[in-house]
């Protein structure tokens, strides 16, 4: 029980310390200004104004834009755990503190014998989850708001499935058209939008379900020698179908556990692409532009239509490979047959691309918290509190976490009336 | 008692923004039934000090009195209470409400939870007698014009009985005509025993209305002065720090050969659907002369430098830069033929608000070669080397330099920008749609040399203004719209305001174009 203790705040101080550093690295490459160079120069040249910036840099790095909403990020989910926390008091309070703390560990945090092989299992799932946030970030960024991100999840499983079960392709193939079927799928609402100005929300819904239905019939129609009838129409394991589909796991799954595959350096990767083409290279500079200002990237003759149908299509292909990385690496089988309603983790994007500020790199950490709570929650005894209630308790967290852009602007307002009083005090001393 | 005879007393107003002190120590007072003047360049701090008076903004130290009382003014709500009312620049009403719903909006009569529109009103009928406002109560806000707006918001304040009143720049987006209309309606409210507070830079408009005058510059307060016993100059020179010419000793032009042709140019309404508001126009702009297209606003200026830019799309007749079709071109390749526009609507098309200054001036120019490595990569060093030419060269001002966020610059600061990144582009053909709108003298003085040297160097301009002292001013050759028609074209120094008057009202039309050699 101590040592769970520990660890968890070890945990949180961990990822604490890495979010800091990435968002402060971030807002130093956004703002050439942080330089103290560039500082001087403005100064030397606005001799008019008076600049009040601290110089200190160590100091700049905790008040910086990043860091606060660095900090409201990290309230938000400590508010969730906290709320988690006192509906599972109202329920049990005998034991619920030590079944939340069993939730935070994960099975992972308390040292037992299969803590490595959880870990795992918590980065498998970890993986799909980063890529259907940074499909969410990479339309947001953009001006859109990619709500088809299910559908083009759904899509993207399909096109993994057949080309693993059907035409018994090696797993990159199985990428590969995963990522072509989630980028033509993603692009209809895109191209909805351009052409005929269709609301991609409402675009984006309705191919949630086309693409959910879609799927099913084929699988019970002609694709049907890839679902086992006998298993209620799920799709075959692809480790004894078709092993070669399968994400490879460099021979160390038996070390790490089954679970462990490439895939989430997969995502990672495409964490670090995302980042890369939104702020570093000149399509993330169209995207972003009208994302702000559509009016304004057509006066500069962007072909913002033609950016539209881009940004949506490389949305949908994140989408897509964030479902093959999930049934690829054999984690679950799709059942045709019963279900009737879309899946869940293409939801939970949403979720983690605002829990992470719109920033791709810190959806990997959001993801890792999402998956890692869910993940725990499976842990809690099940006769003190029903696998419901551990649901319930992880939504909570996990839509919590969401309010993320509420909080932040609570902390900026703090942080302003603490520079009004710094300003008032300085202008008190000056007299 | 001397201190009751006074409404509101500001004393020692200071505001400091991270990067910037926006006010600095400024004292103010204001009496009953008086119209005060705040003067100032863009940037002075003018707008900053009516937000706190208005309880947008806290000062950072300072005092406040209303009525001799001291207060906190915490919000808008609590000014609305102590009877401060405020026009903002940019209107703030409910695009699809009608006029009476946007005045009673927040303060419904209601019985039983139901709204008492009747008695609303009768009390705005009521009001609008009073002072001489003709307004339609029924309209919608997106139906009616931006005079009218502005009437709507008058009575909005008027309608919660706010007798102290802030008008923030309320004469920028007028024409002549409404713009005297207002400064009547002002009058007259300070006749009623409003105080007023007018925030403005037209240097005739404070001359015409105000009593007293009190002038920022850079956060400070310069001067408090009785208007009556001041000129032009004095409050120029006050305003600026330095004396300001208000003729230009432009050179004899050097015509050179036709940049710009249009023939027979027509364009669709895009609000009523069916009617040309650009009707078979024709005319030349050639290299080195500056022309400019007057008119009332709405004669369809404003469809015609869209159909010029691409924006719109063309219904009939053609587009030539340099002999070269250009009326089925995308925007990209008429940008690249030489064609920069400063628009009309800064915020609309001509700045991405929330990026930072230096992306914003490599809009058009994101993809050339000096700001990209590969075509793909941006190149951040040159991006930001250009902006920091940019802002020395055309002197921009700004908190945090390359890197502020556009957003937070001042109106003018954001059209300097504009029209430096747009002049270095290096253009064959300038089309500039009201380029010193809502700008101050140092400022419009600034830009209107700026587009004269452009001329010198051969380049061909096209100018629209609303303003007849810019189109004199500045102009080789004037044509004047109306209803979507050229009805003149007149010589700048052969011509009268008289004149061209006639012209813009329609009742004059001597317009024949020939197609030049």
């Amino acid at each position: 029980m101590g040592i769970a203790i520990v660890f968890v705040v070890m945990m949180i101080a961990i990822c604490a310390i890495s979010l800091l550093f990435i968002k402060k690295y971030n807002d130093k490459i956004l703002s050439t200004l942080s330089s103290s160079k560039d500082l001087k120069k403005e100064i030397s040249t606005n001799k008019s104004k008076k600049i009040i910036i601290s110089k200190d840099n160590f100091k700049r790095m905790f008040i910086s834009d990043g860091a606060y909403k660095l900090y409201a990020s990290l309230a938000c989910i400590l508010a969730g755990l906290i709320l988690g926390l006192i509906i599972l008091i109202c329920m049990n309070p005998s034991n619920a503190f030590y079944e939340f703390f069993v939730m935070l560990s994960g099975n992972v945090l308390n040292g037992g014998p299969s803590a490595i092989k959880n870990l795992f299992a918590i980065l498998a799932k970890t993986a799909p989850l980063i890529c259907v946030g940074l499909s969410v970030i990479f339309s947001y960024k953009s001006g859109m708001f990619n709500i088809g991100v299910a559908g083009q999840y759904v899509i993207g499983m399909f096109g993994a499935l057949i080309f693993a079960l059907q035409f018994k392709c090696p797993w990159y193939v199985c990428l590969l058209m995963s990522f072509i079927f989630g980028a033509i799928y993603g692009s209809i609402p895109g191209l909805l939008k351009a052409k005929f100005n269709v609301n991609e929300v409402i675009s984006g819904i309705m191919l949630n379900w086309i693409a959910l239905f879609f799927v099913n019939y084929s699988f019970q129609t002609y694709l049907k020698g890839c679902v086992d009838i006998r298993q209620g129409m799920k799709t075959y394991r692809i480790t004894s179908f078709n092993p070669s589909a399968k994400l490879p796991d460099l021979g160390l799954s038996s070390q790490l556990g089954s679970y462990f595959t490439i895939a989430i350096f997969i995502a990672i990767l495409l964490a670090i692409v995302c980042w890369f083409i939104l702020s570093k290279t000149t399509l993330g500079y169209q995207l972003k532009a009208s994302g702000f200002n559509k009016d304004a990237t057509k006066y500069a003759g962007m072909k913002e239509k033609r950016n539209i149908v881009i940004s949506m299509a490389i949305s949908g292909a994140l989408a897509a490979v964030g479902a093959a990385l999930y049934y690829l690496a054999d984690l679950e089988q799709w059942q045709a047959q019963l279900s009737n309603s879309l899946p869940a983790l293409p939801w939970n994007g949403i979720v983690v691309a605002f829990l992470a500020q719109i920033n791709p790199i810190g959806v990997i950490f959001a993801s890792l918290f999402t998956a890692w709570i869910s993940h725990g929650a499976g842990f809690m005894t099940q006769i003190i509190f029903p696998n419901e209630i551990s649901s319930l308790i992880t939504g909570i967290i996990v839509y919590f976490s969401g309010l993320t852009i509420f909080a932040i602007r609570i902390f900026k307002n703090i942080r302003q009336k603490r520079f009004n009083k710094k300003q008032k005090k300085i202008v008190k001393e000056g007299k | 008692m001397e201190n009751e005879e006074y409404v509101i007393e500001l004393e020692n107003i200071t505001k400091e923004f991270p990067g910037i002190v926006a006010n600095d120590n400024i004292s103010l007072k204001v009496k009953k039934g008086e119209i005060h003047a705040l003067l100032g360049e863009n940037g002075a701090g003018k707008s900053t000090l009516m937000s706190i008076l208005f309880g947008m903004y806290q000062p950072t130290s300072g005092k406040i009195k209303v009525k001799g009382k001291e207060v906190v003014i915490k919000d808008p709500n609590v000014a609305n209470e102590l009877g401060i009312g405020m026009v903002h620049q940019h209107f703030k009403l409910v695009e699809v409400f009608t006029v009476l719903e946007n005045i009673i909006l927040g303060v419904e009569p209601t019985k039983c939870g139901f709204i008492k529109f009747k008695y609303a009103k009768k009390r705005l009928e009521q009001l609008s007698k009073q002072y001489g406002f003709e307004v339609d109560f029924n309209a919608k806000i997106e139906d009616i014009n931006v005079s009218m707006q502005q009437k709507t918001e008058i009575l909005k304040m008027l309608y919660r009985e706010n007798d102290i009143l802030i008008f923030d720049e309320p004469t920028a987006v007028l024409t002549p005509q409404e713009i005297d209309e207002l400064l009547l309606i002002m009058k007259n409210l300070a006749k009623e025993g409003k105080s007023i507070l007018f925030i403005s830079h037209k240097l005739d408009e404070i001359l015409a209305v105000a009593d007293t005058c009190s002038i920022l510059r850079k956060g400070k307060l310069v001067q408090t002065l009785d208007v009556k016993s001041t000129t032009k100059e004095e409050l120029s020179r006050l305003m600026v720090g330095r004396e300001i010419t208000f003729s230009y000793s432009k050179k004899e032009p050097i015509i050179k050969d036709t940049v710009l042709k249009i023939r027979n140019l027509s364009m669709l309404d895009k609000i009523h659907k069916g009617v040309l508001s650009v009707n078979n126009v024709s005319f030349d702009v050639r290299g080195g002369e500056i022309v400019t297209i007057a008119g009332i606003d709405g004669n369809g200026q404003s469809d015609l430098v869209f159909g010029i830019t691409g924006l719109e799309k063309v219904e009939k007749g053609n587009i030539y830069i340099k002999d070269k079709n250009i009326t089925k071109l995308s925007i990209f390749k008429r940008n690249n033929l030489g064609l920069c526009h400063i628009p009309e609507d800064r915020h609309k098309y001509g700045m991405v608000l929330d990026y930072d200054l230096q992306n914003n001036l490599i809009l058009e120019n994101y993809w050339k070669k000096r700001y990209t490595k590969g075509k793909v990569i941006q190149n951040k060093k040159t991006i930001n080397e250009n902006s920091n030419e940019l802002i020395d060269k055309y002197d921009i001002r700004s908190g945090q330099g390359s890197s502020t966020v556009v957003r937070s610059m001042s109106g003018g600061n954001q059209q300097k920008a504009i029209i430096a990144r747009e002049i270095e582009r290096d253009p064959e053909i300038l089309v500039a749609v009201q380029p010193t709108r809502g700008l101050d003298v140092g400022a419009i003085e600034n830009i209107h040399n700026q587009l004269i040297n452009e001329r010198d160097k051969g380049k061909a301009i096209l100018v629209v203004s609303y303003e007849l002292d810019e189109v004199l001013k500045i102009s080789d050759r004037i044509l004047v719209m109306f209803k979507g028609q050229i009805v003149g074209e007149l010589d700048p120094k052969n011509t009268t305001r008289e004149e061209l008057g006639l012209y813009m009202a329609g009742s004059k039309n001597t317009y024949n174009f020939k197609e030049g050699d």
